[in-house]
């Protein structure tokens, strides 16, 4: 039987953004499949000869592919009708379902209104909106696609509460080869802690919706409680929609801090270092699905995160990770509720998770996620969610 | 086509065998008496009955062997399920209590108190351990390895009383093969091996309980089976 082309669409591949990952992985794993010839058309990046599909890479500056799909699907496809599969929030799709004739030339216009591919699409949704529904703008994105995924059973709630349809979802998975409980003396070598410090970690980008503000507040708190205390600060970016320098020094945690960059680790360097503390924590207001949370309790350390989003579905039996929101605000051009958190309770939430003796077992954490194995996950779910959608 | 019945006996002897049964008496495994019994009988179609099982239909031989004789049936049992796992098996983490079944069809003598009475035969995901009647050659192509060891047939060095009916429901998917139930008349005593002391007694003296045997074996199949579950079949 010919191969069916399939053409993913999103971050591109080489690129260690969240959604570069999960692309990545999910591109690699269908090409074992005989079933399916894979390409990628990547924002960003510039490809890379390690993996095994042919990748089309286009500028940032060039939107969401727009202007490339066309040209890429007629090179990639050979003729043949196929499946364009996106990881990417719907309101950056909406182009790909109702395309604007002003917006494009005719012949794009056309091949976008009549595309030869049916959209399958894999959507992170980390925020709810009024009424518990998307804005309308994603509705209508989501809606023109003929396969729709969500990454966690809150997302498929909050799609299928704004389609009125049901919605499936399946999680990522994670590499136990690079992610997995390690001595805790390296990393904290590498930190330049000692055995007996308290160690609270914090892997996040700097952007908005990562509360760097409030993870200090938090441990800034802390700090008075407990003695010999350290936080290690991960991010991508030390000034960006954070000053990570401004928070240090208004907080007054210069003594506590360290700070790692996230171009200067690979993952079983991260894995050393989530394995040296004694808990993580991840304030975002909303994770579609949160790496970090997986990739913690992987190393066998607890994460403490917002009771809201596709994170807390992961940590939904494990009530004492989850700090409650005190209030929720609209935020940003497309309505997304975002909670809001008093400090104090994340500072009383990590005392508490200090305190419980049953955390010092490795085993208790990464049996939380050992389910999300990429080896696991692709025989159980994700292979025969993509070999169904042939049929 | 022929059949051989087999019948583990794991806590008492009984009387036998006739010409066309086989029987292994005992106190150990039953999957390892399923086994030898595999390596002992000869027909193409083996069929597994627990000893506490009385059929009163006597043509159920006939009804067998008529499912068998379309060549995508590979498995029949006299109790099956539709749907054999949750769909959150493998996104979610383990949980015993994704693995079972729903949906339960038979036409034992308190059929209604396991789930619906069923007379007739139809396709099931999953058929219960009762009555398990199988083509040989579906055991012969199960490959196991423990260490230097390989052979084909039960996997002894996982199980030993408990989920080798579901075992060899998925190994019967795996290979392609349709599962039916058939609505045979029967009685299933039930709980006439697992809770005798002889049983019981075998365990401790290898350090096992009931229990953590029960456990186990669900936690092996769940890694094992999870390109054939959860599956599904509409009624």
């Amino acid at each position: 039987m010919k191969p069916t082309p399939i053409l993913f669409l999103g971050d591109s591949p080489d690129l260690q953004t969240g959604l570069g990952r999960i692309s990545r992985d999910l591109a690699v794993r269908v090409s074992s499949l005989p079933e399916f010839r894979v390409g990628f058309l990547g924002r960003g990046g510039c490809g890379s000869s390690q993996l095994p599909f042919h990748q089309y890479t286009f500028d940032e500056r060039w939107d969401w592919g727009e202007q490339h799909l066309e040209r890429v699907w007629r090179e990639f496809s050979k003729g043949d009708s196929g499946i364009l599969m996106t990881i990417w929030d719907p309101v950056r799709l909406h182009w790909l379902v109702d395309p604007r004739p002003e917006a494009f030339d005719q012949q794009t216009f056309s091949f976008l209104r009549r595309p030869p591919f049916r959209r399958w699409g894999y959507f992170p949704v980390d925020a709810t909106g009024p009424g518990d529904r998307l804005t309308g703008l994603a509705v209508a994105a989501v809606r023109g696609f003929n396969r729709r995924l969500a990454y966690t059973p809150w997302g498929a709630s909050i799609l299928s509460g704004s389609l009125g349809t049901e919605v499936d979802w399946l999680p990522h998975g994670y590499d136990p080869a690079s992610f997995s409980p390690r001595e805790r003396a390296p990393g904290r070598m590498t930190l330049g802690i000692h055995a007996h410090d308290i160690l609270i970690g914090c892997v996040m980008t700097n952007q908005t919706r990562k509360d760097w503000g409030l993870a200090f507040a938090a441990v800034a708190d802390l700090r008075s409680k407990i003695q010999n205390l350290r936080f290690w600060v991960h991010v991508d970016a030390m000034v960006r929609a954070w000053s990570i320098y401004a928070l240090i020094q208004d907080f007054g945690l210069a003594d506590v801090v360290r700070v790692t960059m996230s171009e200067t680790k690979n993952d079983v360097e991260l894995s050393y270092l989530y394995s040296a503390c004694d808990l993580t924590i991840l304030p975002s207001l909303g994770e579609g699905f949160g790496y970090p949370i997986v990739e913690s309790l992987a190393c066998g350390v607890p994460v403490i995160h917002g009771d809201y989003g596709g994170g807390a579905c992961l940590l939904r039996n494990d009530d004492d990770l989850l700090v409650r929101p005190v209030s929720y605000r609209l935020d940003g051009p497309y309505n997304l509720l975002r909670p809001v958190f008093e400090p104090a309770d994340w500072s009383a939430c990590i005392q508490k998770v200090l305190a419980e003796s049953s955390w010092r077992d490795p085993e208790r954490a990464v049996g939380i996620v050992e389910h999300l194995q990429w080896p696991r996950l692709w025989e159980g779910c994700w292979k025969k969610w993509f070999l169904e959608g042939l049929k | 086509m022929t059949m051989t019945v087999c019948m583990a006996c794991p806590s008492e002897p009984v009387s036998g065998p006739g010409d066309d049964r086989y029987f292994v008496t005992g106190v150990g495994s039953v999957v390892a008496m399923y086994q030898e019994l595999l390596e002992v009988a000869k027909a193409d179609i083996l069929a597994y009955l627990h000893n506490d099982v009385e059929i009163y239909d006597p043509d159920w031989p006939e009804r067998v062997l008529a499912e068998f004789s379309d060549p995508s049936v590979g498995l029949i049992g006299f109790g099956g399920a539709l749907r054999h796992g949750s769909p959150d098996l493998y996104r979610s983490p383990y949980r015993l209590q994704n693995l079972a079944r729903y949906g339960y069809l038979s036409n034992t003598t308190d059929a209604e108190q396991h789930g619906q009475r069923f007379t007739g035969a139809c396709d099931v995901a999953v058929l219960d351990g009762f009555a398990l009647i199988v083509r040989r050659v579906i055991l012969e192509r199960a490959w196991h390895q423990d260490g230097m060891k390989q052979w084909a047939g039960w996997p002894v060095h996982k199980l030993i009383f408990h989920n080798y009916d579901y075992w060899l429901c998925g190994v019967a998917r795996r290979q392609g093969y349709r599962i039916r139930m058939v609505g045979v008349s029967c009685l299933h005593k039930g709980g006439q091996t697992s809770t005798k002391p002889a049983y019981q007694d075998w365990l401790r003296e290898r350090g096992l309980t009931d229990e953590q045997t029960h456990a186990d074996a669900h936690r092996w199949l769940w890694d094992e089976m999870r390109d054939v579950l959860p599956w599904e079949v509409r009624a």
